[in-house]
């Protein structure tokens, strides 16, 4: 459906200010995606989507109220900003203090993620014949009994409109995409993925993305993993050096720093679902988070990254910031109401997963700087220890503090040397201890920002789009085989 | 909210534009209000509405799906899926859209109040919580829905449901250390009394303040519902499905026939159980059927829905996820058979031992042994001598969920519907010896 845009916003904005909002903004939100999954040879995934609507949120006498719709029509919008002032009403009978937003400058602009090659123009053809190749070579190995490829795209548009004179459209491309190889021999089940498990790798960007991973070039060796590890040695229990490969320290980058430095955690507002936050406001400028070596940045200019936007959802614009500087906390990630609560300035990460929710604080691509080490050194150095790649299960404490992370895959390192593959590879950790022992992080050269479709957060539960760049890091005296 | 004949006017006219071998559409209306509170006040409130169209076209065996939240897109939308089946290749395995099965469930689990409430009547439930709280802190999450769901095929399947939900739920705190979490969901708003949650998290915060660490290892554990329903939860997910099963990566698969859990564990999946919630067909419009999965502590069954069904010698049971899915049928109706013990009596026969209000961000390592790790958050009690004794901190556990199950002695008689990462089930207090804690 065409809808003026620039209008409906005014009718919105208008509305609010007639009922005597202090603030209003409204977002308008279209949203196209399309699924395609191969398995076993046959077409297992064929799914095109399109989702579009609207979401008012004003605050009046210092409480918020939000309300959205999928109807496009004035009346409608005139409905929904009233429900939005109802609701801020009833919230204002609950409430102490007010909400008071930091300031920030209005913007007029329109941003658009460079694409090279849209997915949306693409031959169905061209975007399945990777996948059918791909998945044809995982089950070279008969011991793989299930093999799966996929790719995921997504083209957003949106308009963000405040009573404060900001109007910023937005359009951005993401495409991502991944495989498993599932291996099953008398009742046992290994599993082997890449680039990456939960779906793959993901980026801003076309189909060029997708062509770089090239999928099929990788497949048969990650079959022939799946299929070693039905007859590996199970993970040793014991307490060792351990060095995670990039992905795996991309997830723990996200779970054990980026959640507790998100500011609205560490205030208290997300107890009822996720929890809170270790890193509380006390500790910044002074908590020793990790050792000297540990650099730890949010950056959501970085090209092509998951994370990377023009502007936030509530019209701050994207921007580096540090969150852990020479192993001591140096930031969180903020928005105007909690920036505002600790007298600091909103960094943008103020993000919605669709125009029916509200914005939350979310991580943008919040990355592990590299180091200086090379990754064959790296190993050559360790003299008892194991490498563990690709994540298969994570869990970690309210607080961020107590974590427990299984592998896909590990290799036992001996004398300076990968020897045997491991498999049922799991770690745990106290967040701050972990970060600590962190002794070598490998170079630029192994750094790659690994793209997390699946960020959860919120009521209603919200999905985001996320990044970690990360590279092969090591940490001393981790225990490993947990449980085993 | 849309009624019965509009709904099936609407899917009748998509069905009728395809120009597909089979076709499906699904629609689901929904509105939902949801009001979060922290430091005892509200600081997000939300209400929003919205649709959800899917339209499954089938061409030979090439399958297209296209879906829209724009009803006004529903024609166009039906055309996409078409395309989509027409450039698909053949999915060799798939027979039919299912034929038969279809329910007019009408206003199950539908109550017109709470579809109705608003965020004034929210805020003055959770006000009548918080006066409960008295130097504690109070957070949590008062959410109160309604939706129908319609489902039509091109061979005459047409299911259609309204239903309602109401779900409350409270943190308290003091000193920034959670001490209770209560909880209480119901089709009906009118039975969740929030005053007297906010009495029993009251309780259980001055039974819980100050807790002491626990050195890890094995205890006897009782499970309260929430705990126990987080802990099946993740077995259904991991095995309970047919996909999994005819895919030989569930724990069924090894087990079908045998003893897997006490004699006293008896699990089906049950959406017509009056203690259930939720819709009473699939999303292909097949009426959910009972389906016991464990019987006196035998492995029994798993569910299908009609691909499943359709390329084995099993009936299709109703448990199809939308057809967007990948994963396969599931459970989305646990019920627990209870047991005949008072939870007073679990904790007096336990000399030494843990009880366990919740768990926290629980997650399979591996499925097939069903081994999975999380950690206990708030309401840990330790029990000494038959009595509880003191608060305990947070603790990690790596545990087989099978295992834990055959170290099951006892079972409550009363449940509690408890929400899972599968939806709501209705389950007792579990006591499980040999539970492992990891640290």
């Amino acid at each position: 459906m065409e809808i003026n845009k620039r209008e409906l916003s005014s009718i919105a904005l208008e509305k609010a200010r007639s009922l005597g909002a202090g603030y209003a903004d409204i977002r308008i939100v279209n949203k196209k995606t399309e699924s395609l999954g191969v398995k076993n040879g046959q077409l297992n995934e064929f799914n095109i989507s399109h989702d579009s609507g609207f979401g008012v949120r004003l605050l009046f006498n210092g409480s918020w109220g939000f309300a959205a719709s999928n109807i496009f029509s004035k009346e409608e919008i005139v409905r929904v900003v009233q429900l939005a002032y109802e609701v801020a009403k009833a919230s204002f009978s609950l409430k102490a203090s007010g909400v008071v937003l930091a300031p920030i400058e209005a913007v007029q602009d329109s941003y658009e993620a460079k694409v090279q090659i849209n997915p949306f123009e693409l031959p169905l053809e061209e975007k399945l014949e990777p996948l059918f190749k791909a998945e044809r070579q995982l089950r070279k190995n008969p011991a793989v009994k299930i093999g799966a490829a996929s790719l995921e795209f997504f083209e957003i548009e949106k308009v963000f409109a405040s009573s404060e004179g900001s109007y910023i459209s937005q359009k951005i491309t993401e495409s991502g995409g991944g495989m498993k190889a599932t291996a099953i021999e008398e009742g046992e089940v290994q599993v082997r993925s890449f680039p990456n498990s939960h779906g793959g790798d993901f980026a801003t960007a076309g189909f060029e993305f997708i062509q770089k991973l090239n999928l099929p070039a990788h497949a048969e060796r990650i079959g022939q993993e799946a299929a070693s590890l039905l007859k590996a040695k199970a993970c040793p229990s014991l307490e060792t050096d351990i060095i995670l490969d990039g992905s795996q320290l991309a997830l723990q980058v996200h779970e054990s720093l980026g959640h507790p430095t998100e500011l609205d955690r560490v205030l208290g507002t997300e107890i009822s679902y996720a929890g809170g936050s270790f890193l509380t406001l006390d500790k910044l400028g002074k908590f020793r988070y990790g050792s000297p070596l540990v650099n730890i940045y949010a950056d959501a200019t970085i090209e092509q990254a998951l994370g990377t936007f023009g502007y936030d959802d509530e019209g701050v614009a994207a921007q580096r910031f540090d969150l852990v500087k020479d192993g001591i906390l140096a930031g969180y990630s903020t928005s105007r109401e909690t920036a505002s609560a600790i007298g600091g300035v909103p960094n943008g990460t103020m993000r919605a997963d669709s125009w029916g929710t509200i914005p939350l604080i979310r991580m943008t691509n919040i990355s592990l700087a590299p180091g200086d080490v090379e990754l064959e050194a790296l190993i050559a150095d360790t003299k008892d220890g194991v490498y563990l790649e690709t994540n298969k299960s994570w869990s970690i404490d309210d607080k961020r503090l107590n974590f427990q992370f299984a592998t896909e895959v590990g290799w036992r390192i001996k004398n300076g040397k990968k020897t045997e593959l491991l498999k049922d590879c799991n770690y745990n950790g106290i967040t701050p201890n972990f970060w600590n022992s962190c002794d070598a992080i490998t170079n630029k050269n192994y750094w790659h920002v690994w793209g997390l479709p699946n960020c959860g957060k919120g009521q209603p539960s919200q999905i985001a789009h996320v990044a970690h760049g990360a590279s092969p890091a090591r940490f001393r005296k981790v225990k490993v085989g947990v449980g085993h | 909210m849309i009624g019965k004949e509009e709904a099936r006017q609407l899917l009748i006219d998509g069905l009728n534009s395809s120009s597909a071998d089979e076709t499906e559409i699904l629609l689901i209306r929904g509105r939902d209000g949801l009001s979060r509170f922290a430091d005892s006040q509200i600081h997000q409130s939300t209400v929003r509405q919205d649709d959800a169209l899917q339209v499954r076209a089938v061409i030979g065996k090439k399958i297209g799906i296209a879906s829209t939240n724009q009803v006004s897109e529903l024609i166009a939308t039906v055309r996409k899926a078409c395309q989509a089946a027409k450039l698909a290749s053949e999915k060799a395995d798939f027979v039919s859209l299912p034929k038969e099965g279809a329910l007019d469930a009408g206003l199950a689990h539908y109550k017109e109040r709470t579809a109705e409430f608003g965020p004034g009547e929210r805020a003055a439930y959770i006000a009548e919580l918080i006066k409960q709280a008295k130097d504690y802190k109070v957070a949590g999450m008062f959410e109160t829905s309604a939706a129908a769901m319609a489902i039509a095929n091109t061979h005459g399947v047409f299911s259609f449901q309204k239903q309602t939900e109401a779900d409350l739920n409270a943190i308290f705190s003091s000193n920034d250390n959670e001490a209770s979490y209560v909880f209480s969901v119901s089709d009906n708003v009118d039975e969740i009394n929030a005053s007297d949650l906010g009495v029993q998290a009251y309780e259980m915060a001055e039974l819980c303040k100050n807790p002491t660490t626990l050195e890890p290892g094995s205890y006897t554990v009782i499970l309260k519902p929430q705990a126990v329903a987080e802990m099946l939860g993740l077995l259904a997910l991991a095995g309970f499905g047919a996909l999994s099963y005819q895919e030989n990566r569930s724990f069924m698969n090894a087990n079908i026939g045998k003893v897997i859990a006490a004699k006293g564990i008896t699990l089906s999946d049950d959406a017509s159980s009056q203690n259930s919630l939720g819709w009473l067909f699939d999303y292909e419009g097949v009426k959910r059927q009972k389906v016991d999965l464990i019987k006196d502590g035998m492995a029994k069954d798993v569910v299908y829905d009609s691909f499943t069904a359709n390329r084995s010698v099993h009936e299709n049971t109703g448990h199809a996820l939308p057809a967007s899915s990948t994963y396969g049928p599931l459970p989305l109706n646990l019920v627990l058979e209870p047991g005949t013990a008072t939870l007073e009596e679990l904790i007096s026969s336990t000399e030494r031992g843990l009880l366990i209000n919740r768990f926290h961000y629980t997650n399979l390592e591996n499925p097939v042994e069903t081994i999975f790790t999380g950690m206990t958050r708030v309401g840990t009690i330790l029990i000494e001598n038959g009595k509880t004794t003191k608060p305990v901190a947070n603790m990690r556990f790596t545990q087989s969920i099978l295992k834990a199950l055959l170290e099951v002695e006892a079972l409550t008689q009363q449940r509690t519907l408890a929400q899972s990462l599968l939806g709501y089930m209705y389950v007792p207090s579990l006591k499980i010896n040999n539970f492992t804690f990891s640290s």
